[in-house]
């Protein structure tokens, strides 16, 4: 059962993949039709971000959800304050997340 | 320019530093889902070699242990992946070079992810255009390698980590990912994009289901994108590629 569960994982992320490639062959990094799916993939991505820290489907769900938004916060802060550093973003909001869930 | 690192160079950086260490993190919490879920090492490592999307990883991963159908899984791990059509599309024709035959773009496109898309986004254009393609399939690999160490040790570690602990892990990957989609852009465009994607999921997330996230992702893109145009963004009249 697990082997068919990633058998079809593989397949479904393939599709895309696989599609987006061949739909970008010809197109042009000036193109307006390049500008607009550049934006699809920001919002796109932006709203995964909301389903991972409000909806999460994983034991993540057994936090509170103010949990979890503080330490994006947390992340959002500390990335802006160390000048864009992403390691840092991301320890500052892991460890917040920690403290509030031993509280 | 004499001193400069070359771009494979800038590239392993990239995968060994601070994003692909981030990438680790995150996919350790993966490998401790895996073996707490009940797949076994080899299973753990041909998933994240194979499909390779985290946030689908740990979907299906969850919905196995809770015994969903193989039907509710295929569906999640489509409608979550959705984001790698315009992710690629809005990649590789800054990725390829002239001469390029299309058949690479295929392969290449299995090895996509955030971390790679995002770090080549905030940094192609220091790199010239003939040496984007090197350096992008440098960092893709990089990464992957990086993500298949990290499932195959938080795997191992997992018997040795309580619940919370577990779950105080798991918080990394919407962290990271957070970190990761700011670092892409400085664009206005964009900008309002995550704004207006993340402002639509709040808005139907009740409503749509299963389906909002992409839908999110098509209307909040297509109203910054049409804002954009309206307005003569002066960032949009900036040539993208350079």
């Amino acid at each position: 059962m697990a082997e068919l569960i990633i058998a079809v994982s593989v397949g479904a992320t393939a599709f895309w993949r696989i599609l987006g490639a061949h739909l970008s062959k010809r197109l042009s990094a000036d193109s307006m039709m390049f500008r607009y799916f550049s934006c699809v993939a920001y919002a796109l991505l932006a709203a995964l971000l909301v389903q991972m820290t409000l909806h999460p489907q994983s034991s993540l769900a057994d936090s509170e959800g103010w949990q979890r938004l503080t330490a994006l916060a947390v992340t959002l802060a500390a990335y802006k304050l160390s000048r864009s550093n992403i390691a840092i973003g991301t320890l500052a909001g892991t460890l917040t997340f920690a403290l509030l869930l031993n509280l | 320019m004499t001193g400069e690192p070359s771009p494979r160079l800038v590239a392993v950086r990239l995968a060994l530093g601070s994003p692909g260490l981030s990438t680790f993190a995150s996919f350790l919490a993966l490998g401790i889902l895996y073996k707490e879920s009940g797949f076994s090492l080899a299973l753990a490592l041909v998933s994240t070699a194979a499909v390779f999307a985290l946030p689908a990883q740990v979907a299906h991963a969850e919905l196995y242990a809770g015994g969903a159908t193989v039907l509710a899984v295929g569906l999640t791990v489509l409608l979550i992946n959705s984001r790698f059509l315009p992710m690629i599309i809005s990649l590789f024709p800054l990725v390829r070079r002239p001469g390029l035959h299309p058949a690479h773009l295929y392969w290449l496109s299995h090895f996509t992810a955030v971390t790679s898309w995002a770090c080549f986004m905030g940094n192609y254009r220091r790199i010239d255009s003939a040496e984007r393609f090197g350096f992008y399939v440098t960092l893709a690999l990089g990464v992957w390698v990086m993500t298949l160490a990290a499932t195959a040790a938080g795997h191992l570690v997992a018997g040795s980590l309580g619940g919370r602990a577990i779950t105080a892990l798991l918080i990394i990957n919407p962290v990271y990912f957070a970190c990761m989609i700011l670092s892409a852009t400085s664009r206005r465009p964009y900008l309002l994009a995550l704004a207006l994607g993340m402002l639509t999921y709040l808005a139907i997330s009740d409503l749509a289901g299963e389906l909002a996230l992409t839908v999110s992702g098509f209307v909040g893109g297509s109203a910054a994108f049409v804002i954009a145009l309206l307005r003569d963004e002066p960032d949009w009249r900036e040539p993208l590629d350079g």
